[in-house]
């Protein structure tokens, strides 16, 4: 199919998503697939979305960008199956789909834990070969322990030697996890994941508000992260949820806006 | 620089307090293995103290200078008697398995530490529920005693009926340097990580007097993938977790009244110790007591939670939200199965657990410690398994939003019950 046929179609499909969304393939078998993309370091800690269309359902699938040419993996998905009329990514250029190499599959592996604000109550883990990387783990204690009983004739101590073979093997993992993160975190200037705006945000505003009163506008019920780190920013400063001096809000207000970073907004309420 | 040195100062002013409060409370030589002990049980008495003068309404800084006048009677007291102990300890010089467990906690620390100093405080419980109110609490603007007030005990309405140890520590802390920052608001995470591993430490050297096998403990514990994460997080898990630890080790010296007391602790840093901690160790202290003084000893150690227990009824603070209802959730069991069993945050730790149980199990039930270990397991398991099982907390083993983080409370006493257990299958099987 040429590009100008898929563009009309992807635009069919995805309208409404112009200009977020780039096809790359249509009519296509999508098992055993994965994404091959290359996302420019301006992609900051923005995700790679991968968006297909099958059986009349739409669905996405979503991972943290790694910049420059990574793959990435949907066969962990259940939707990931049969037959799409067209799968999209929001990578504009030198983004493919296409069946995965051994260095792929090594790349996908090395996808390091990315630091979310999700990461303190579960990690999302690795795959490698298209399978959890802790089954393989299970599956390398299970054959080192088999191996160490027949050497030793010991099974409780062939098996505690096992797990720990595998333990080490998770473990070296994890340290590379925590080098990536490091390195992620550096190379972004400390830039938090999610949060960068509202901590920018607050590291200005506080001096603003100075003796006055705070609370937050009701929009920002839906960005409740950054509404918790205000409370916690502002946590030396009275808050009156009713007749505050200052208002954070994600929108201009009543009132004069005197700081404004990213979405948020600082409103100094008006004397009445 | 400043809250480094205020943590330093910190940290070492609960030290001598929970050490003098163990000379004080014992005559039998004190070593090495009483030190995490006396760290926390220094913590758990000292933001005890404070808090409960806080809730008899003097301000932060005075509450807390108020416990420098029975620390200085106690510590002269105990220096006239010639009560205070220096540790004894007879550590050989470390072997090469134990520089390989050194360098991979070293690895686990220096990420933590890390965190400490280059990212800002950034997860959502530390923000509000932990951290959160700790700041509001130092700065006495957005804190209240008052239950018509808006901003009673902080402004997050969730967490008024949540415990208060790190609450109090970071608040007093920030009072000790003029100053709150990002720092002190996690800096503890690091302390109890090590205090957890150093009980580790301690639990299986004690009953097995063989250092690989106690470093092997170690390295299990502290390579969880989730420890080094809350080692900075700023939540209070990792304090159950060492607080667990430390009163499982204790119990297993058959020091009950310490036992008892950290069992508090346990209490003291999160809810989900009264639940299922204290219960589960109040059980193995029973089966584990020769004598009816040794389990009264326990419980009097438990009793030392009694003023947050008044607060907590004078004020109507339960457990939890809406814990009220039981509710039965029929997939709760395979849920567990496949987040905690199978899913990447654990790894394959449960399924190493699981299997070390069923392979000592019969030398663990021959044994009256095995038995009562066993017994704290099952107890630490079963109520879990009412909490995610049976309530509204379901909905967090559901979108794994808290299950994993009672897990790692876990994670420290199951894996020295599992250590012991191999133990004793190690030395009764037939070389």
């Amino acid at each position: 199919m040429t590009q100008a046929l898929l563009a009309l179609l992807a635009s069919a499909v995805f309208a409404g998503d112009e200009g977020k969304l780039y096809p790359l393939a249509a009519d296509v078998v999508v098992d055993g697939m994965i994404i091959v993309a290359d996302a420019p370091s301006e992609h900051g800690d923005a995700s790679i979305d991968v968006v297909w269309e099958a059986a009349g359902r739409r669905f996405i699938f979503s991972e943290p960008a790694r910049s420059g040419q990574h793959a990435y993996d949907p066969r962990s998905q259940p939707s990931w199956r049969g037959r799409a009329a067209i799968v999209a990514t929001n990578i504009k250029e030198h983004a493919e789909l296409k069946y995965p190499s051994l260095a792929d599959e090594i790349d996908i592996f090395l996808a390091p834990e990315h630091l979310q604000p999700s990461t303190v109550n579960l990690l999302q883990g690795h795959r490698l070969l298209d399978g959890s990387w802790d089954r393989l783990l299970l599956l390398l204690a299970v054959v080192s322990a088999l191996a160490l009983v027949a050497l030793t004739r010991r099974p409780a101590l062939a098996l505690l030697a096992g797990f720990a073979i595998a333990w080490v093997a998770l473990d070296v993992r994890t340290m590379c996890d925590h080098a990536a993160t490091i390195s992620t975190v550096e190379k972004q200037g400390g830039r938090m994941p999610v949060l960068a705006d509202a901590i920018a945000f607050a590291e200005q505003a506080v001096a603003r508000i100075g003796s006055g009163s705070w609370s937050l506008d009701p929009s920002l019920d839906t960005d409740l992260l950054a509404a918790h780190y205000f409370g916690y920013a502002f946590a030396e400063k009275r808050r009156d949820a009713a007749n505050a001096d200052f208002v954070i809000a994600r929108a201009p207000g009543q009132g004069e806006v005197i700081h404004a970073q990213g979405p948020y907004v600082l409103i100094q309420r008006l004397a009445p | 620089m400043i809250s480094a040195l205020g943590i330093g100062a910190h940290l070492a002013l609960d030290a001598w307090l929970g050490w003098v409060l163990l000379c004080l409370s014992r005559r039998r030589p004190l070593t090495a293995e009483h030190v995490p002990s006396a760290l926390l049980l220094g913590m758990y008495a000292e933001t005890l103290w404070t808090c409960s003068v806080i809730f008899l309404g003097l301000p932060l800084p005075w509450a807390a200078a108020t416990m420098l006048l029975p620390l200085a009677l106690i510590s002269v007291y105990a220096w006239q008697h010639r009560l205070i102990q220096r540790p004894v300890s007879a550590m050989a010089a470390p072997r090469w398995y134990e520089w390989l467990l050194f360098a991979t906690v070293l690895e686990k620390v220096a990420f933590a530490l890390w965190q400490l100093a280059r990212t800002p405080l950034y997860f959502d419980d530390a923000l509000t529920h932990w951290s959160g109110r700790s700041r509001a609490l130092f700065a006495g603007i957005n804190w209240s005693l008052d239950p018509a007030s808006p901003l009673w005990l902080g402004y997050d309405p969730y967490a008024r009926h949540y415990p208060l140890l790190t609450v109090v520590w970071r608040a007093e802390t920030a009072c000790l340097c003029g100053r709150w920052d990002d720092l002190l608001a996690r800096a503890d995470g690091v302390v109890f990580f090590l205090a957890a591993l150093a009980s580790v430490w301690f639990a299986v050297l004690r009953f097995s007097q063989a250092r690989w096998f106690a470093a092997l403990a170690v390295f299990f514990v502290a390579a969880l993938p989730l420890q080094a994460w809350h080692a900075a997080a700023g939540y209070s898990d990792i304090a159950v977790e060492a607080l667990a630890v430390a009163a499982l080790a204790a119990l297993l010296r058959q020091e009950w009244l310490l036992a008892g007391v950290l069992a508090a602790g346990t209490g003291w840093a999160k809810n989900d110790g009264l639940v299922i901690f204290m219960p589960a160790l109040l059980l193995g202290a029973w089966l584990c007591a020769a004598t009816w003084r040794d389990a009264l000893r326990f419980l009097l150690g438990c009793a030392s939670l009694a003023p947050w227990l008044l607060i907590k009824s004078v004020l109507a603070l339960g457990v939890a939200p809406n814990q009220e209802r039981f509710v039965w959730h029929r997939d709760a069991f395979g849920l567990l199965i496949q987040h905690v069993f199978l899913g990447p945050t654990s790894s394959i730790f449960w399924i190493g657990i699981a299997l070390a149980l069923l392979l000592s199990g019969r030398a663990l039930w021959r044994d009256q410690t095995g038995r009562a270990l066993l017994v704290v397991l099952g107890t630490q398991a079963t109520c879990l398994f009412v909490v995610y099982g049976c309530t509204e907390s379901y909905r967090w083993l559901a979108n794994e939003g808290t299950i994993h983080r009672s897990m790692l409370q876990v994670s420290a006493t199951a894996l020295v019950i599992a250590a012991y257990g191999m133990w004793r299958r190690f030395t009764s099987s037939p070389s």
